[in-house]
């Protein structure tokens, strides 16, 4: 249902305007610095709380079994009391599949289907997407020299990436960065945050969700666990789904003529390097549809397509050998008497 | 004395018989007592009603208990085994407490037992320990993948509906126990009666009971206000009938007043058993030895009538009586459709292993190939930092991780049992057993009653009987007895009857200015009337008043005389069990011999307007071993007469063959006659007692009915002794007709592929008539017919039936449906059952398109049921009304009982029952065809929607490292089987039909899916598993793809799936039903709806991960 998508898939969390030339690396190592950061976050946190917290109402079941309207009086007689109802005569609705109504309904599935694949497929092509991966341009070398100056202090992480935008971007531009083959989604990452402790200053100590990252010297981490990072919690908090995936960083606001280069600044400190991640800053337009995805067309124009097979098959079929609806002919026992 | 002034009922009290000597023990010639044989049939392992109620001098009831019927009542009372009752003498009776107190429990609970034993009880189902071991495992902090509550939920749901349920019966079940116990009766203490409650009475106290009164516990009469001491009960609370049954108080203790003379007696009697027809003790009153049988004593629950008052003292109470040994449930079965269904659990069981394999294997190399990775993945951290020196956090080494992941994936994939389900089958059972019991069609008007379920497990074995084996009388008659036909000293009455018109309103006496007429007209031979109202003259009229005399002598039916509209006017109703007696009793009064009353010591006969008194001298009851009764009566001309009436087979061995051949002859012919029109026939001999052999007799007569050791076997060699010789008097010919919409039943069921067996204890050419009458045999149909006498010739004849049968089948048409007609006798089927030549029966019968056994045995039956069951894989379905159909009833896979005239010992225990055998059509092609259909459908369909959610939960473990994230929130997954998808598909398999009842009717052949197995089988299961796996690749992968590279978080991709693996399996549905009511509509749309607030709900639950979506959209 593509409005239901379109709903799911509204931009989220917290964008901030964004300059044009700076992006952050917001994948820092939550240890580096903390505390500058902290206050903040914690006040966010509050702030997008209810003061009240709802109380889960617990889901009551919605409908009762089988009723049984039970006759009320009982005379001498034990005859059953007539109704539609217990004699299972309730009036309802047999849709009887025709092949008039099979082919109808295959033709009018390929009828909506078709344009939308085509709407979509168009929309999508439209998106303008550039993907820059900064990760192997920043460092060169082998794994184990990345590796080793990504855990380096003295190096210096600042990289330039110059971006070249082919075709006209229209405003808004949404600033993503992608991250391939990073579970954040491993039951461990997943289990490892303390809510409690996001929600009220006063849990701040209950860290033991968070185990083994919940405190240094003795003193709670805050935001804890191996899923609070530092920029933009909340979008990062929020557990993507899959183990490639992008997170919204920012938003740019002015359209970007082709032809025109954008100089971003990346901080390169977050160590992919060593599981083989791949990290990825990706800038792209929207359309009705959101991003990049040529799936939905063309799984549309897949089954849009199918259906029209079908509704010819089955109309050649019923031309070339039509049936009587309601043949007893066709029953087992005439078909084949003696052997059923 | 004069006779008009007689009461039918209550017998005047001047009326004192002389002969009460003569008759102290001849009592037992009431019913009740008459062959109340606990036969063997504890070898097949059903619960012992003992065998009454054989049609007395019936041909059906001849055979039945013939060799196979180990008598009971041989057996002598040991000390051991006695109970010892001291009459007026509760103290010492209940020194040693080993006696139940009248106090009754049904009640299962108490407040404190309940929480305990209703738990054990509850975990008797093995998925329930399932559940519970998954949930415990899930408490282990390695294995915490749902949390505390989540992880309970289900079960706790499950167990705590059940047991709220169970709370509401067992309080019921407490209150009526209350009221029960509360009850008042007049209890004998100090020598006064006073009142006391029901829950306080002792064994050996003396009870009296007033007229209408319930009898609160078992009690052996001592006395009755009647003066030779009968008192009629009503037992329509224990066993169902309503006709009243006579019990007697003995002589010895009759005359005491309780109040005044200390009584004081003991009792040794049997330990509390279940039989309700049986009951033996011997009394020792006053220095007398009497002995007790099942007519001295009263049970808990029936009603005193016709009676004004009795005294009795309790034998056993409470929990002890018959009737509450008898109120256990139906037995339990298992459905064939479950039985498969179990096997499947099985296959899935393996799924479910496999997933968690792969998962577990996929995990161990995935953490084997990141080995050194570990400590430092930033989703992983293998290491724990926070300590100066760093350590292996929670990480128990890999082959720990993998025990850990697959233990973990059992409970994350644990739906893949389906808990719901095996709650959805019991509450769809409950909706089919409702329409079933409220259908219309399956009401009988005239016995009042409607169909009943009592076994709630077999619902949808209905739909796959592949065999009915039918009883014949009662089941496939009516077994309303109508006298048809006499043949009296060889001439044969048959001419048709004449209807009553005009002035010619049956027979009717004159009694003290009123008119009493049979409650039954019967219609009358014309030349047979005026023959009989000649007077006893001629040779001819002479046997004509033996005959009339002896049916309406000849029986134990007691006339009750009912009041009409008009006050000038009584009818006489016979109450007797027997309906052949009865019919024989109605004749006789049309023919002007009426039978007026009946006392314990004397008959009086009103003989063509002369009123004349017989004393009854003796009865010999019927017994299945000679298969007659008789009677011995002394005539107002001081002669002694024995009576005796009994089946032509036993009685043509003790006549006279010196006697009249001639009239032998014809007679024999007429029986042949009449019996091959689908006849009962009785044969009636009599002679006259000279006074030495009367005498002898008498002396005999007495010593066994008051012998302590084996009273029976004594009383049936006088019995044999004295009934030879006979003078043939005539034979009697008594319709039983078919009940309505037999025939048409039996082609329906013929049409649909079921294969009709008819198992009778009447005779070959009764059954054969029946047969044809029924449609079940038809002119055209071969007959094989297997009467043999010894094993040689039995397996003679079936080699020699064998090999036509198999020409037949090469050369033959396929249309005749079979070859032919299998008739066999008891006789031949001893020879056979339990042999190895039963499976040669087994293939001529598989031929053969009906078969008849005729002059079965109980046993038999059972046995001819489990032939079949044994060797075919096909359903079979018993349908009887008696007692001696309890045994195939309760062999067969289905077992229905008729609740009919013969009692409730085949409701009692049949699974299903109803009025009239024509409702199988109604049942099998309808109901059983939907039940069937319905639960096929709904265990496949529970199986795929269950199956679709765990794959869609597996297919997103592959994307998390192995590692049992599941992005369906816990509740989601936890809700989706209970709620999110339960209630549609319980609406469907209670309400959809898939053909209507209309086309089913039309066209029986279509009950064939069931018999084929067509809506349940291997190959509709792995289509279902390819279904299930196709469904959950487009449901998860489609979402995967849209949103690949996005910036979706876990939980709204997770309730995204939710929804679709919701409104995908419940579109599915849809998609299945046929026929669309408002109710399946609110029901499938009304849970798409309800998962999405429920969804909704959830992520408002700030503590949930889904939370962060919803305010984003808020």
């Amino acid at each position: 249902n593509p409005f239901f998508l379109q709903i799911l898939h509204l931009p989220s969390g917290n964008p901030k305007p964004s300059s044009k030339f700076c992006v952050l690396d917001p994948l820092i190592h939550p240890q580096s610095d903390l505390h500058l950061h902290l206050h903040l976050f914690v006040l966010i946190i509050i702030m997008s709380n209810p003061t009240t917290p709802m109380n889960a109402n617990a889901p009551s079941s919605s409908s009762g079994g089988a009723g049984s309207p039970d006759s009320a009086p009982r005379r001498n007689s034990k005859r059953p009391k007539y109704s539609r109802f217990t004699q299972q005569e309730l009036p309802a609705c047999k849709p009887i599949l025709t092949p008039k109504w099979v082919i109808s309904a295959f033709m009018l599935v390929t009828i909506v289907f078709i344009p939308i694949g085509l709407a979509s497929l168009f929309a999508s092509r439209d998106v303008v997407e550039i993907i820059d991966r900064y990760d192997n341009a920043c460092l060169t070398g082998s794994k184990s020299d990345k590796v080793q100056s990504i855990q380096s202090v003295s190096t210096n992480k600042t990289c330039f990436r110059s971006l070249t935008v082919r075709k006209r971007m229209k405003q808004p531009i949404y600033v993503y960065y992608q991250l391939d083959n990073f579970y954040q989604n491993h039951r461990r990452y997943v289990k490892s945050r303390s809510d409690s402790q996001l929600r009220n200053r006063g849990d701040e100590n209950q860290t033991s969700d968070c185990k083994p990252e919940n405190d240094v010297n003795g003193m709670a981490i805050v935001p804890c666990g191996l899923l609070s990072e530092q920029e933009d919690l909340i979008v990062w908090m929020r557990t993507a789904a899959l183990p490639t995936f992008r997170k919204l960083y920012g938003k740019i606001e002015v359209d970007i003529e082709a032809g025109e280069t954008i100089n971003v600044i990346v901080g390169n400190h977050y160590n992919t390097y060593s599981f083989s991640g791949k990290k990825k800053l990706v800038l792209s337009t929207t359309s009705w549809l959101g991003g990049k995805n040529n799936f939905i067309g063309i799984a549309y124009l897949a089954v849009g397509g199918l259906c029209l097979l079908l509704a010819t098959t089955f109309t050649l079929i019923y031309l070339v050998k039509p049936r009587h609806l309601g043949d007893p002919t066709y029953l087992s026992w005439n078909r084949n008497p003696g052997g059923h | 004395m004069s006779l008009d002034d007689a009461q039918i009922v209550n017998v005047n009290p001047q009326l004192q018989s002389p002969d009460t000597l003569q008759n102290s023990s001849s009592h037992g010639g009431g019913f009740q007592s008459k062959s109340w044989r606990a036969s063997s049939v504890q070898e097949v392992g059903f619960v012992d009603f003992g065998s009454k109620s054989v049609p007395q001098g019936s041909q059906g009831g001849g055979a039945d208990s013939e060799g196979l019927s180990l008598s009971m009542s041989h057996r002598e009372i040991d000390n051991e085994d006695a109970r010892l009752v001291y009459v007026n003498d509760a103290l010492k009776t209940n020194e040693r407490f080993e006696f139940a107190g009248n106090s009754i429990r049904t009640a299962k609970y108490s407040v404190l037992s309940f929480l305990p034993r209703n738990l054990f009880e509850q975990f008797h189902r093995v998925a329930y320990i399932y559940f519970l071991l998954i949930a415990i495992l899930n408490q282990l902090p390695q294995l915490a993948v749902f949390g505390r509550g989540a992880s309970i939920l289900p079960l706790s749901i499950v167990l705590l509906v059940t047991a709220v349920k169970d709370a509401y019966e067992d309080w019921r079940r407490h209150r009526s126990d209350r009221i029960e116990n509360n009850r008042m009766s007049s209890i004998l203490v100090n020598d006064r009666f006073q009142q006391k409650k029901w829950k306080d009475i002792q064994v050996g106290e003396i009870i009296r009971l007033s007229a209408n009164d319930t009898i609160p516990c078992d009690i052996v009469l001592l006395s009755t206000s009647d003066p030779t001491g009968v008192a009629y009960i009503q037992t329509i609370n224990l066993d169902g009938e309503s006709n009243l049954k006579t019990r007697y108080a003995k002589q010895e203790t009759l005359s005491r007043i309780p109040e005044k003379d200390r009584m004081n007696g003991l009792i040794k009697c049997e330990k509390p058993n279940r039989n309700i027809y049986g009951f033996h003790a011997t009394m020792e009153f006053d220095g007398k030895h009497l002995s007790l049988g099942p007519s001295n004593i009263v049970l808990r629950g029936c009603v005193l009538k016709n009676t004004n008052s009795a005294v009795g003292v309790a034998v056993y109470a409470g929990s002890e009586t018959k009737a509450m040994l008898n109120s256990s449930g139906a037995p339990s079965k298992r459905s064939r459709l479950e039985t498969r269904m179990n096997q499947e659990i099985i296959l899935l069981s393996i799924f479910l292993v496999a997933l968690c394999t792969v998962v577990s294997v996929c995990a161990g190399v995935w953490l084997g190939r990141h080995r050194d990775d570990l400590d430092i993945l930033p989703f992983y951290r293998k290491l724990d930092y926070s300590e100066p020196e760093a350590e292996n956090y929670n990480y128990s080494g890999l082959g720990m991780e993998i025990l850990f992941t697959f233990l973990m994936s059992v409970i994350v994939f644990q739906i893949m049992i389906p808990i719901s389900l095996y709650i959805s089958m019991e509450l769809v059972r409950v909706g089919q057993a409702y329409f079933m019991i409220r259908d219309d069609k399956m009401y009988d008007k005239t016995s009042n009653s409607r169909f009943q379920c009592r076994a709630l497990n077999i619902n949808e074995d209905l739909g796959q009987i592949k065999y009915v084996f039918s009883d014949k009388t009662g089941t496939l008659t009516e077994n309303k007895m109508e006298f048809k036909y006499a043949s009296i000293l060889g001439v044969d009455y048959s001419g048709e009857g004449t209807d009553f018109d005009g002035e010619q309103r049956g027979y009717c006496i004159q009694v003290n200015g009123q008119v009493w007429r049979p409650k039954m007209m019967v219609k009358v031979d014309k030349e047979l009337l005026q023959l009989s109202q000649t007077g006893n003259n001629m040779k001819a009229s002479k046997q004509i008043y033996d005959f009339f005399l002896a049916l309406a002598a000849c029986n134990t039916i007691v006339p009750i005389v009912v009041d009409t509209s008009d006050p000038a006017e009584k009818l006489v109703d016979y109450q007797g069990e027997s309906p052949d007696e009865q019919a024989l009793v109605y004749a006789a009064a049309a023919y002007g011999f009426m039978l007026m009353e009946r006392t314990s010591g004397h008959i009086v006969i009103d003989i063509q307007g002369e009123r004349q008194r017989f004393n009854v001298l003796g009865m010999h009851e019927f017994d299945s071993d000679r298969k007659r009764m008789s009677v011995i009566l002394g005539c107002p001309d001081d002669t002694v007469k024995v009576i005796v009436k009994g089946a032509d087979s036993s009685m043509f061995k003790i006549i006279d063959k010196s006697f009249n051949l001639d009239v032998l002859r014809a007679t024999e012919s007429h029986l042949h006659s009449y019996s091959s029109i689908g006849l009962r026939t009785l044969v009636v001999g009599m002679r006259e007692l000279g006074i030495p052999e009367f005498e002898q007799w008498q002396s005999s007569y007495e010593t066994a009915s008051t012998a302590v050791m084996g009273r029976v076997a004594l009383l049936r060699k006088v019995a044999i002794n004295l009934e030879n010789n006979l003078n043939v008097v005539g034979a009697s010919a008594i319709e039983d007709r078919l009940q309505m919409g037999v025939p048409e039943a039996i082609e329906s069921l013929r049409k649909a592929g079921i294969k009709v067996w008819v198992l009778t204890g009447d005779k070959q050419e009764t059954a054969i008539s029946i047969g044809y009458s029924s449609r079940l045999l038809t002119s055209n149909m071969s007959q094989v017919v297997i009467n043999s006498n010894s094993k040689e010739s039995c397996r003679k004849s079936l080699e020699d039936a064998l090999i036509t049968s198999r020409k037949f089948v090469v050369s033959g048409d396929p249309h005749a449906g079979g070859f032919g007609a299998l008739i066999i006798d008891g006789t031949s089927l001893v020879y056979i059952l339990d042999s190895e030549l039963e499976e040669q029966l087994f293939q001529l019968a598989n031929h053969c398109a009906v078969v008849l056994c005729c002059r079965v045995a109980p046993l038999q039956k059972a046995g001819i049921v489990a032939l079949i069951k044994n060797r075919a894989d096909d359903m079979t379905l018993a349908i009887g009304d008696g007692a001696n159909d309890v045994s195939m009833i309760q062999m067969a896979d289905v077992g229905i009982g008729i609740s009919g005239q013969e009692g409730r010992q085949a409701v009692m225990a049949s699974d299903f029952a109803m009025g009239q055998f024509r409702f199988l059509v109604p049942l099998l092609l309808v109901h059983g065809h939907w039940n069937y259909q319905r639960m096929a459908y709904m265990i496949l369909y529970n199986f795929y929607r269950n199956a679709v959610f765990v794959l869609v939960l597996f297919w997103y473990v592959l994307f998390t490292g192995f590692t049992l994230t599941t992005a369906v929130t816990e509740w989601s997954s936890v809700l989706y089987s209970v709620l999110y998808t339960s209630v549609p598909t319980i609406i469907v398999a209670i309400l959809d039909k898939d053909v209507s009842r209309r086309s089913l009717l039309t066209y029986p052949q279509l009950y064939g899916t069931g018999q084929r197995q067509e809506s349940y089988n291997a190959k509709l299961f792995w289509l279902t598993i390819a279904d299930t796996l196709w469904q959950s690749i487009v449901v998860f992968f489609v979402p995967l793809f849209v949103y690949w590279k996005s910036d979706i978080d876990g939980s709204s991709l997770g309730d995204l799936w939710t929804l679709a693996v919701v409104f995908l399996v419940n579109v599915h549905l849809a998609m299945d039903v046929i026929r669309w009511s408002w109710i399946s509509h609110a029901s499938i749309w009304g849970s798409i709806v309800a998962t999405c607030i429920c969804v909704i709900i959830i992520d408002i639950i700030p503590v949930l991960p889904g939370y962060w979506y919803v305010r984003s959209l808020a």
